[in-house]
């Protein structure tokens, strides 16, 4: 899932400011910790008593969409809702904020959080883990399922290199695990370390070259003769 | 109230209790020599006592009670027993399968299931509403204990709030109180406390508590807010209170950015430890009132 985490009110106060009538819009998609619509009422109620420590009166009104990332369901959810409203502050990812003021051109759209990263969730700790930079190039099928291009600070295609010691990693001061390192034990476990000891070569890095899009539609109309 | 309406009874009086283990048999007699016509006792079902085996002592005595009333010759619904529990039931229309609830319930009572939707088993579930305040979408729906109700009960106030407020200088003081923690609170006379403006709602468990029944209390106009649950270890339930408190520690890092988060509080005491909540209130009160003045 995309992983957020909130901006500061001070900031957001600072964005709706100007406004008065505000649409707080959460996301029920993937955003983690989810931002639904119990999100949306607590930054409301934040926001209008932020407001008024500030002398300002801020209305705001709470909803939530199912995926901001999808224009059509933004447009059906929201536009009867955005009537009288002078601007939407999305609790979604940098996607839905933009998909929102593309549907919305009219209404200024603010961010209500920093987008982080694609990761996952350990519950028992709490903690959020980056795991994907959608390089667009997946290798985990001979890493042993570990991505070396996220995990290993400087995303080397041939490790460990000689910046790791007792399986942690330089870069940040050895507190993150070196990703090769995990690579090299999964491997070895799975008996697999042929694998290990394949070179690879270069990537393509054009692949990775923003922004980038696929055409659903063109793609199946190439493939039929 | 249900429960009443079902068995047909309009007019009654209601006499809450932590545990029905608590009810003397004589108290019965002598309602009923007061001329009550009829006894309605709630216990919880056989296996869910809070406390120790509560439910099956009450039982033998009832029936011990029953007995007897019969053999003075009253009539068989003169004393009824209706086993109940309020549960929690998940709105799957509005349940986004996030699978928080699933984590945190102690009782492993929800599962996820395809097409990503929570489902309870109501067997397993002891209604402690753990689950309601982590789901993103509000879809929970604990028993008597709904977003919705508890919401309007905090917002009605509001008026109250601000009356008192021109009225006296005094501040106002929402409490959330675990049922099984500080019950004798409860038991008290409510108008000893609103002598200082507190205001009482009960909880499940202190798991209940949700931080957005927080901020609407804040944001109707209370000046401070105590959380009331049991000392670490006495959890009723399954570490309710230990849940409670990892809420308001986060909760307060959201209030400290609109200069809120020393009005927000957490206590630990239970009626075994006499006295101890008339100290936590007062010196709350003192705290919020000291507050108050500064502002």
């Amino acid at each position: 899932m995309i992983v957020t985490k909130e901006k500061p009110l001070e900031e957001i106060l600072g964005f709706l400011m100007p406004h008065k009538r505000i649409l707080i819009v959460g996301c029920d998609g993937c955003t983690q910790p989810p931002r639904g619509v119990r999100e949306a009422k607590t930054y409301a109620m934040l926001v209008e008593m932020g407001g008024k420590l500030k002398n300002r009166e801020i209305q705001c009104r709470t909803t939530t969409v199912a995926k901001q990332c999808d224009n059509n369901l933004c447009a059906t959810t929201l536009t009867s809702q955005v009537k009288d409203i002078e601007a939407i502050l999305s609790l979604a990812c940098g996607v839905g904020v933009q998909t929102l003021s593309e549907v919305f051109p009219d209404i200024p759209v603010y961010p209500g959080q920093n987008t982080i990263f694609i990761g996952s969730q350990e519950r028992e700790s709490g903690t959020l883990y980056e795991k994907c930079k959608a390089c667009g190039d997946c290798l985990l099928a001979e890493t042993g399922g570990v991505c070396p291009i996220t995990r290993c600070a400087k995303q080397l295609l041939n490790g460990p290199c000689g910046g790791q010691a007792k399986g942690k990693c330089e870069v940040g001061g050895w507190k993150n695990d070196c990703a090769w390192i995990l690579i090299y034990n999964r491997l070895k476990d799975k008996g697999r370390l042929s694998e290990f000891t394949k070179f690879r070569e270069q990537r393509d890095f054009r692949i990775s070259q923003s922004p980038r899009e696929i055409n659903e539609t063109e793609e199946k109309t190439e493939e039929t003769p | 109230m249900n429960v009443l309406k079902n068995q047909g009874v309009k007019n009654f009086i209601l006499l809450r209790l932590p545990c029905v283990g608590r009810v003397s048999p004589t108290f019965f007699l002598k309602a009923l020599a007061l001329g009550i016509t009829r006894l309605v006792v709630i216990p919880c079902e056989e296996d869910y006592c809070r406390f120790k085996e509560g439910s099956r002592i009450s039982t033998r005595r009832f029936l011990a009670i029953q007995n007897l009333l019969h053999q003075l010759g009253f009539g068989k619904d003169v004393f009824t027993i209706i086993r109940k529990l309020r549960k929690v039931h998940i709105d799957t229309n509005r349940c986004i399968g996030c699978g928080d609830c699933a984590y945190i319930c102690p009782y492993d009572a929800i599962k996820i299931v395809t097409p990503g939707v929570a489902q309870i088993n109501l067997n397993v579930c002891s209604g402690c509403g753990a689950c309601a305040p982590v789901c993103p979408s509000i879809a929970i729906i604990p028993e008597g204990f709904e977003y919705e109700s508890m919401s309007r009960s905090i917002s009605n106030y509001n008026s109250f709030i601000r009356k008192m407020k021109s009225e006296r200088k005094t501040p106002m003081v929402l409490v959330f109180c675990c049922q099984w923690s500080e019950f004798s609170a409860l038991d008290k006379n409510q108008g000893d406390l609103s002598k200082d403006n507190v205001v009482i709602l009960e909880i499940p468990c202190s798991s209940r508590v949700d931080s957005l029944h927080i901020l609407e209390a804040f944001y109707s106009g209370f000046d401070g807010v105590l959380i009331v649950t049991c000392k670490e270890g006495e959890c009723k339930l399954e570490e309710g209170n230990e849940k409670a408190k990892e809420r308001v520690l986060s909760l307060k890092k959201l209030l400290a950015q609109v200069n809120l988060e020393n009005r927000l509080e957490i206590c630990f005491t239970s009626p075994k430890y006499v006295g101890e909540f008339d100290t936590y209130i007062s010196s709350f009160l003192e705290k919020i009132g000291s507050l108050s003045k500064n502002s």
